[in-house]
């Protein structure tokens, strides 16, 4: 647990002092509990999650970083890997290619490469997989196009 | 007594979060009055150990977030998704249990010309006289970062190097195809990194490596057709597209 909470406020203040480093990961620890996390990162460029910015929540279990954190998108998002309702994630490095060298910045990294690059084989959202496995491959921009412009454009105000 | 002073600004109950180096935890309080002359105070520990947390962020932070420029990172970032990585080597060894060895100044500044080396497992510096473990591979760890990870899977944090004898583990469908090209540009890509960041807190080397590599997967599960080749990498990999 000590050794945990001393990983995890590193990272918060390498998080603090690097805040310009990656303009396209914003990860910001929770007010009480430095064990939950919040991070915003943007779609990849080229694309269907260009422009969009989406929610992802981190819940770092006690024995991190030899265990992974768990993450799941609070936004909605229409990819492969991940479930439409629950925002749970595919992701090898979260489950058995976990390594205590990661952290959470380079997990969000991760996350960002898993939406450039969607593995249809092993799905969580099967219409999604499904789309681009049968070679639909416009079909599947044009839903994840979509539901981008829908749940993750911050609205005009 | 014409002019009565400006009533005095009814304190505005702020809740901040502080971290207490002390309890290693962190704690909330009210500041009641702005510019507080007396250092805050911890609730448990009644110590001063505290240091600020910055709030969360608000929508302006998002905006300003959205329309913020890419940096070099971003660049090197993107080329990562086009590389080929070539595969860590993977040799066996006996050597089960590594034996605990203590630190020393030329141990340091052999393995980085500036004698800085962060434990990949707490991401602290690994200081002189420390208890330590080094890896076939080389990688250095403080003792007792390392060990409660081997006891879990035998492989160092950083390379992946397996470090005990039983291969009877996943990832033994992995062939190891040479590609020189994606090495060169690989190594060229990790000494742009190595200027971006010195100590490499992220591991964000091992982030692109492993982007990179997972990226070759990808292309070469999609393409078991054959002449079937694409260089463009359109979004969702290289989907079969017969109709
Ligand atoms: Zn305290
Ligand atoms: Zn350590
Ligand atoms: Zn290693």
């Amino acid at each position: 647990m000590q050794a945990s909470r001393a990983r995890l406020f590193k990272e918060y203040k390498e998080v603090q002092r690097e805040k310009t480093a990656d303009p396209d990961i914003q990860l910001v620890c929770d007010d009480s509990n430095i064990f939950k996390w919040t991070a915003l990162i943007k779609g990849p460029s080229e694309t269907p999650f260009e422009g969009g910015i989406f929610q992802l929540a981190f819940s770092v279990p006690e024995h991190y970083p030899l265990q992974p954190p768990q993450v799941r998108f609070l936004t909605k998002i229409f990819h492969p890997n991940v479930h439409f309702k629950t925002g749970e994630i595919c992701l090898d490095i979260l489950k058995t290619a976990w390594s205590p060298a990661w952290t959470l910045q380079s997990v969000c990294r991760a996350i960002i490469a898993l939406m450039a690059h969607p593995e249809p084989d092993s799905p969580l959202n099967c219409d999604s997989g499904n789309l681009l496995r049968s070679g639909d491959v416009k079909g599947y921009q044009s839903m994840a196009r979509m539901y981008t412009r829908l749940a993750a454009m911050p609205k005009k105000g | 007594m014409t002019t009565t002073a400006p009533p005095p600004t009814p304190p505005s109950l702020e809740l901040k979060t502080y971290w207490c180096h002390e309890c290693d935890m962190s704690v909330s309080l009210t500041s009641s009055h702005s510019p507080s002359p007396s250092p805050p105070l911890c609730p448990q520990c009644h110590t001063h150990f505290l240091e600020l947390m910055d709030s969360p962020f608000s929508q302006n932070d998002a905006d300003s977030f959205l329309h913020s420029s890419s940096s070099l990172f971003d660049v090197v970032f993107q080329d990562a998704l086009l590389l080929l990585a070539p595969s860590p080597r993977k040799t066996h060894t006996t050597e089960t249990i590594l034996p605990i060895i203590t630190v020393t100044e030329t141990l340091l500044s052999l393995l980085d010309p500036n004698g800085v080396v962060l434990c990949a497992v707490c991401k602290d510096a690994i200081s002189v006289d420390e208890e330590a473990k080094q890896l076939p591979c080389d990688h250095l760890y403080h003792s007792d970062c390392i060990t409660p990870w081997l006891r879990l899977r035998s492989s160092c944090p950083l390379c992946r190097f397996r470090i005990s004898e039983d291969e009877n583990e996943d990832e033994n469908d992995e062939d190891d195809e040479e590609d020189l090209n994606g090495a060169d540009v690989m190594r060229e890509m990790m000494a742009r990194m190595a200027e971006l960041s010195e100590d490499d807190f992220y591991g964000l080397r091992m982030t692109l490596n492993y982007i990179a590599s997972r990226h070759e997967l990808l292309h070469s599960n999609a393409s078991g057709g054959g002449d079937h080749h694409d260089a463009s990498s359109e979004v969702g990999g290289d989907v079969d597209g017969e109709s």
